[in-house]
């Protein structure tokens, strides 16, 4: 068409006619198309995406539009795009047409192979530079790490067997993700960035409730991401080692807080279901084993999944695929399967906050008993809310097992699925999440008695200061105590690198990890969906005894 | 507002189209009337000029509400220089045509060169400070059809415009306002005040439109994420084959970016009865630098021929400096920044060489000129597309091998892999195999009466609807889809 567009067009016999009927096939679909566009409801919330969408500007603040009428009217552009009707499904529709043009000759092998975990430093090893995707991590840091000097003699994966390691399938998906295997074997991992010197702040929480705490027992609690067991060789740039990172730690603690190796325990199961393919969470069976080994550090009893009730949900599909953007990981659902105990009482008391749009807590609900496994209907895409419903509550649940021991979980959303399996080893469970709690910690773990207080965040909270930070702050807000000496002269040595690729989500607190590009535990992914669906705050059918 | 804008297609276009429809039935009544009772039909168009008009500045508007006067300032000036130098054979005609175009190029150098010639200054010492004026868009397209009126109407190519609209209607016109084509005035002056759009223009012209928006935001927007992937990060020590993917995908991305706009514009422009000269014929094509600028955003080129090259004394005077003057000022027309001018300069170069070598050398076989060609127009895309020369050195160092080879890294094996069809599909577009189909097209529409132009147009609508709901589908969630030209 270009240059001598008059002579390749066609005027012979009926050229007018042959016209008119384009001009009036393509008007026809073009009006129906613009009918759905601009008279159609518009979407105010993106299942796909987890977000509320944008809204149209507020027309009545005169000042700023004249002040900037550019931004107004961009604000109107963006507003139409973002809020478009059917927008998840013509989002499904946009991925779908991204994935017609993969192309793979390779061949049909579904053996995903899995990067043993303990490889990680070899790779590492050889691989000072780093090239510009979009995982990149500071690589001064990488030079400077001798991993090998923070957790030499450690105990040996039992899983050196029969991983084929150097020729799994994996790509880069958009937002930090990778995305490995085929077909229904699909996972999407997030990428990590950090390196062994990260975690300050989190080293120096668990140091100032040791010493804050004297006489209760402080745990350690750092749960990899599923990166770690399930990343090919080939893909191993795409990510930082986590385990220099989780055993840097651990070496960094005093010796009054003890370390829950959830590292090691899962890598002996990780041949098991753990993690959750779709989702950026682990499964029910990953926070089982975290609890076990916190048991077993604890001293408590616990029990083996004999004394459970095995739950399913199919069809589950989830945030990965909003993050990743790639249509496999929608192709590929995934079985969302957790436990409930089944020989112990237990009763779960929550207290819920109100959020406004910039995530600040605007109300606090008077306690209110609720179930403490929600259920989910098959196909949900928030199936991973079954433990605890939201993170905008904290939770006491008194169970049936005697004794005086009485634990506090500090947690991110990671956490939510490891109190679930602590009903037989403790006489109670309080569940706090790091992000949403207005009392004074020191108070309320007075107040109840608490003898073992436990910090379980994933890696990326661990590695960030201002996760740990929020907590500290529980410490002191409310007129409590002032943070101990120790803590207040910590100098922040462990600041991370600025962002070298920002992250998908505009975030309401960027105090994350730099080079941590992935999707975040900061934003209340899950958060509103109870409420739009099956509100948790609503006592449901429960699966308590 | 840009054409890959949802709020563009479902909203302004629906609601110009209605409205330009509805004032030309009233034109045509008005014409009716004039004819049944034989009186004088001085401006058949206006009602439609009139909505033509307020939309184009309300498109302009919508994205710089403040430079829509500067806009309408420009073409007052213009307006009053054409009407007092036109048939002034003396030092007058002479004074006037100097007074509009440096009005123009006064206004173009202080929007859009003022702060890179204060950092210079700067530079070099001197104590100026940094002006701090955000670029007009399009600026320095309507500016170029501003001086081609001028210059235009004082060669007596044509008459100036009396009326003031309408010449503000050629230079706002919203299909070329902000990338082009460069419109000149005597290609449209006369469709200004009469034109017609048939049938065919209109079928032609959506077809048109929307293979325009299918290069945009199929092809250019996902080759645009591809570039921005591999060349958008660290290129500390990148690979040669990251270095290698991401400029060819950036090679893929401006064409069907900036041919995708004019596709689009000249589509609009025929629905309406405007016909804009062509812009690109195929250029990855080419056979020499030179003949790649006879493809490549042809009207840039005609236009520093006409008004520049051949005024200088084109091949008979002083060649070499007319020709490195022309590169210069194409470089430097690109953009405020030294990297153009060097990409400028670097064709002129070539071009340069290419007159006493290349174009002499008939031995030379065909595909090795092919070779050549599209090698040197992707290292000119290296010196393009950054503006920064630190960045500029990493990417040639990795380009030429210097760096450590490491194979194919995964991220480059991943937008190769995932895209493939496409990275096949756009290679294969552009080549003219999409002219060659119109051909078989035109054949059958000659040979088969009827049946031949019916099936023609039946292929045509299956396409346009199929590329329009990619298009939406793709647009859905777009962050990043601005033409690339429009920051030219």
């Amino acid at each position: 068409m270009e240059q001598n567009a008059e002579n390749t067009r066609p005027n012979g016999k009926g050229h007018v006619g042959a016209s008119v009927m384009y001009i009036i096939i393509v008007g026809i679909a073009f009006a129906i198309m613009t009918a759905v566009f601009v008279f159609f409801p518009r979407t105010k919330y993106s299942e796909l995406e987890k977000r509320d969408l944008a809204e149209f500007p507020d027309v009545s603040d005169v000042e700023s539009i004249k002040k900037n009428p550019a931004k107004f009217t961009a604000a109107i552009s963006s507003w139409f795009s973002d809020t478009e009707p059917y927008r998840d499904d013509l989002m499904t529709l946009s991925m779908s047409i991204r994935g017609a043009m993969k192309g793979d000759f390779r061949p049909e092998e579904e053996t995903v192979s899995f990067r043993p975990a303990d490889t990680a430093e070899a790779v590492q090893a050889d691989n000072n530079e780093k090239s510009a995707d979009n995982t990149a991590s500071p690589k001064e840091d990488r030079a400077t790490d001798n991993p090998e000097n923070t957790y030499n003699g450690e105990s040996t994966p039992a899983d050196d067997d029969d991983d084929d390691i150097n020729d799994g399938k994996a790509k880069l998906g958009s937002s930090g993700t990778i995305i490995v295997g085929k077909g229904d074997k699909v996972r999407a991992l997030m990428a990590f960035g950090g390196t062994a010197k990260g975690g300050g702040g989190y080293v120096d929480l668990l140091n100032t409730l040791a010493d804050q705490f004297p006489g209760k027992n402080v745990y350690a609690m750092i749960a990899p991401l599923a990166t770690e067991y399930y990343l090919p060789e080939k893909a191993a740039k795409a990510s930082n080692p986590q385990k220099p990172f989780i055993y840097s730690v651990r070496d960094r603690l005093s010796p009054k807080v003890k370390f829950v190796d959830i590292y090691d325990e899962l890598l002996q199961h990780k041949k098991e279901d753990i993690y959750l393919r779709t989702d950026h969470h682990w499964a029910g069976l990953g926070g089982y084993y975290a609890a076990k080994r916190l048991a077993e550090t604890a001293g408590v009893p616990f029990k083996g999944l004999d004394a459970y009730d095995r739950h399913e949900i199919q069809g589950f599909v989830g945030s990965m695929y909003g993050y990743s953007k790639d249509i496999s990981v929608k192709n590929a659902p995934e079985t969302f399967v957790y436990y409930t105990p089944n020989q112990v009482g237990f009763d779960a008391e929550f207290v819920s906050y109100t959020l406004n749009k910039d995530f600040k807590i605007v109300r606090e609900s008077k306690p209110y008993k609720s179930a403490f496994f929600k259920k989910f209907k098959d196909g949900s895409g928030n199936a991973y809310l079954t433990f605890i419903g939201t993170d905008q509550a904290y939770v006491k649940v008194k169970t049936t097992t005697p004794g005086n021991r009485k634990l506090l979980i500090i947690k991110d959303s990671y956490g939510n699925a490891v109190p679930g399996n602590l009903f037989y080893s403790f006489n109670e469970v309080h569940v706090i999440d790091f992000r949403y709690f207005t009392h004074n910690l020191k108070d309320y773990v007075n107040r109840n008695g608490i003898t073992d207080i436990a910090v379980c965040f994933n890696v990326f909270n661990a590695y960030s200061s201002g996760s740990a930070s929020k907590v500290k702050k529980m410490l002191t807000q409310a007129g409590g105590i002032q943070a101990s000496p120790t803590a207040a002269d910590q100098p922040k040595t462990n600041k991370p690198e600025k962002p070298q690729t920002s992250p998908a989500k505009p975030e309401p607190a960027a105090e994350e990890p730099a080079a941590v590009v992935a999707p975040k535990e900061e934003t209340p992914v899950e958060t509103e969906q109870p409420q739009k669906e099956e509100n948790p705050a609503t006592p449901e059918k429960t699966e308590e005894e | 507002m840009v054409f890959s804008d949802l709020f563009f297609i479902f909203c302004f276009i629906p609601l110009f189209g209605l409205l330009y429809l509805l004032f030309g039935w009233i034109d045509k009544a008005r014409i009716r009337h004039a004819e049944n009772n034989e009186l004088p039909m001085k401006r058949p168009m206006l009602l439609r000029n009139i909505v033509l008009t307020i939309f184009s500045i309300l498109f302009y508007a919508w994205g710089e509400p403040i430079y829509v006067f500067l806009m309408l300032a420009v073409v007052l000036v213009n307006y009053i220089c054409g009407l007092l130098m036109y048939r002034k054979h003396n030092i007058f005609g002479k004074i006037w045509l100097f007074i509009g175009v440096a009005a123009d190029l006064a206004a173009l150098g202080s929007f859009k060169y003022l702060g890179f010639f204060s950092g210079i200054a700067r530079s070099i010492g001197f104590d100026v400070p940094d002006p701090q004026i955000a670029l007009p868009i399009g600026i320095s397209f309507y500016i170029f059809q501003s001086i081609s009126y001028l210059v235009d109407v004082y060669r007596e190519d044509s008459k100036p415009q009396r009326n003031y609209f309408d010449l503000l209607l050629y230079i706002s016109m919203f299909p070329q306002l902000i990338a082009g084509p460069i419109v000149r005035y005597g290609t449209v002056a006369l469709e200004i005040g009469h034109r017609r759009a048939t049938a065919d223009d209109v079928a032609d012209g959506v077809y048109r439109f929307i293979i325009g928006l299918g290069k945009k935001v199929i092809i250019a927007n996902i080759m645009g994420e591809i570039a921005t992937t591999l060349l958008g990060g660290s290129l500390e020590n990148m690979s040669a084959a990251a270095a290698w993917v991401g400029i060819v995908a950036f090679s893929i991305q401006i064409y069907f970016d900036f041919s995708g706009y004019s596709d689009m514009a000249i589509g609009i422009g025929r629905c309406v009865g405007f016909h804009f000269p062509e812009n690109f014929n195929h250029p990855y094509t080419c056979t020499s630098m030179t003949d790649f600028w006879r493809r490549w955003h042809m009207s840039l080129g005609s236009f520093f021929r006409d008004y520049v090259y051949i005024p200088m004394g084109g091949n008979r005077r002083h060649q070499a400096l007319n020709i490195m003057t022309v590169w210069f000022l194409t470089g430097m027309w690109h953009g405020a920044s030294w990297n153009f001018i060097i990409w400028g300069v670097y064709f002129g170069l070539i071009i340069m060489i290419e007159k006493y070598t290349l174009l002499r050398w008939k031995w030379m076989p065909k595909i090795g000129l092919y070779i050549y060609s599209i090698f040197l127009i992707i290292v000119g895309w290296g010196l393009f597309y950054f503006d920064d020369f630190g960045r500029m050195q990493q990417f040639f160092m990795a380009f030429f091998g210097q760096n450590e080879p490491q194979g194919l890294p995964m991220h480059v094996e991943t937008v190769i892999i995932d895209n493939l069809w496409l990275w096949v599909a756009a290679i294969i577009l552009c080549l003219p195999v999409r002219k060659q189909v119109e051909k078989i097209g035109y054949r059958l529409a000659t040979h088969v009466p009827y049946a031949g132009n019916y099936t023609v147009q039946f292929c045509h609508a299956i396409v346009s609807i199929t590329i329009l709901v990619c298009c939406v589908a793709l647009l859905v969630g777009a962050t990043n889809n601005a033409f690339i030209y429009t920051r030219f």
